[in-house]
């Protein structure tokens, strides 16, 4: 979760949507670092993630929402250009094994048959099986997170070009 | 009246979601009817991903901790009243960390010791006992001189060869057991070979009495080395092939280990492991 988050801020930044945009980033260790004492190994309370950016990138007054929704709904995030990170069951993905362990990815795009993803573990562009990823995604109740920049609206995605 | 325990139960992933952590999740809802509360086990996933440099697949494993606490949810009002703390949630996923590097340390003693008993450095460690072996085999018995100082590892070892029934002790003087005259025959009279042996048994049997009795911690990066190789062979069931800054990170996180003076000397340690007559690691062809 700690590496998507970071792939959403380098989204906004290169799109100059961060509040203090003339001020990079920290590198990611940097970043993860600073989160490294949340996380330990219990993983990250979702919920928590606004108070974390908090501290991680004070004063850019992001917005963290935690949502539920359908397929429908993560394709509309995505062709809005919204970055949306849902959260599921990798194992029960990958080897149909349920777990108590929850992951997280990037979603970048979809075809009919896919969804593409920047995907901590497996790196750019990696798709997942929709059938399989939908099934991974209601053992984690369907859930999915969005981090927006406060002020920034539906339109300040739609005039860039390139994707998540 | 209980409440549906299902509603229980997703109110106690509620809490993780929203306290606790994305490794955990709720187990089974268990209503504790004298004080009308719920309790819900707190069970957690440990996940990792290992990439096995050979053929560059990544193999995703969760170690499966089981319970590590437990939740307490009112039976009335539905809501928590206990949650525990990260950190003491923490200490427990430790210690149960640490209960399973032990288990594959203590596998890895009883399986390798052999191995470890090749290694030179251990050898040289333990010179005193294998001059003791030397001198019983060739002379049939050996006067112990107990009153210098400098005998005093000499006569620590002999107890210990005695105690393992390597040596019989008759006043001052030592002599070679049945058991150790047995083993020097079958090993067709080879010193060294017996001298590997005696070193054997008391590393798989008596490793922490060498730890800590004789002081003798020489072997223990050589362990800790292989069990972090090992530690994640077992959790992937492969012998995968990992990198050595892989290795190099595991083994520093899981021991805490990140100084430099044991860095610069890590690769040395590769190499002894490596090596043919030891095998415990083997070096593949991309390094």
């Amino acid at each position: 979760m700690v590496t998507c988050t970071y792939m959403v801020l380098r989204y906004y930044e290169k799109r100059g949507l961060l509040s203090e945009s003339s001020k990079p980033l920290p590198k990611y260790d940097d970043f993860r670092g600073r989160f490294g004492s949340y996380v330990g190994t219990l993983g990250l309370p979702p919920n928590k993630l606004h108070d974390y950016l908090n501290v991680a990138v004070p004063k850019e007054h992001l917005k963290v929402q935690h949502k539920t929704g359908n397929m429908v709904s993560l394709e509309y995030h995505i062709r809005n250009k919204t970055p949306i990170i849902p959260i599921f069951d990798y194992l029960m993905y990958q080897q149909s094994t349920p777990s108590k362990a929850t992951h997280a990815t990037l979603l970048t795009g979809y075809t009919a048959e896919n969804f593409y993803t920047n995907d901590p573990i497996h790196g750019k562009r990696y798709p997942y099986e929709k059938p399989k990823f939908v099934e991974a995604w209601g053992q984690r109740s369907n859930k999915y997170i969005l981090i927006t920049p406060k002020g920034a609206t539906l339109n300040s995605y739609l005039t860039q070009t390139s994707g998540c | 009246m209980p409440i549906d325990s299902a509603k229980v139960k997703a109110k106690a992933e509620e809490i993780i979601y929203n306290r606790l952590g994305t490794n955990l999740a709720a187990g089974q809802p268990e209503f504790m009817e004298k004080r009308r509360v719920w309790t819900v086990p707190l069970e957690l996933d440990l996940p990792r991903v290992v990439e096995d440099k050979r053929t560059k697949e990544l193999k995703y494993v969760v170690f499966h901790l089981g319970n590590v606490g437990a939740l307490e949810i009112d039976n009335r009002i539905l809501k928590p009243i206990g949650i525990p703390r990260r950190s003491d949630l923490n200490t427990v996923v430790e210690d149960k960390l640490l209960s399973i590097r032990s288990k594959v340390e203590n596998l890895l003693l009883h399986t390798a010791s052999l191995q470890f008993a090749k290694l030179v450095s251990i050898k040289h460690m333990m010179t005193p006992l294998a001059n003791l072996i030397t001198s019983v085999l060739k002379h049939d018995s050996y006067a112990l001189q107990s009153g210098q100082s400098t005998w005093r590892s000499v006569v620590s070892y002999s107890n210990l060869l005695e105690k393992k029934d390597f040596l019989v002790r008759d006043g001052n003087e030592v002599r070679p057991s049945a058991m150790l005259q047995t083993l020097y025959q079958e090993l067709g009279g080879d010193l060294d070979g017996t001298i590997e042996h005696v070193l054997k048994s008391i590393i798989e049997n008596d490793y922490e009495t060498i730890y800590r009795d004789f002081k003798i911690k020489t072997l223990s990066p050589y362990v800790q080395i292989s069990s972090t190789y090992y530690d994640y062979a077992l959790s992937v069931h492969d012998l995968i092939a990992l990198s050595e800054d892989d290795i190099w990170e595991a083994y520093s996180t899981l021991y805490g280990t990140a100084t430099k003076k044991r860095h610069f000397r890590f690769d040395d340690y590769l190499r002894e492991l490596g090596q043919e007559s030891i095998n415990l690691l083997r070096q593949t062809e991309s390094g």
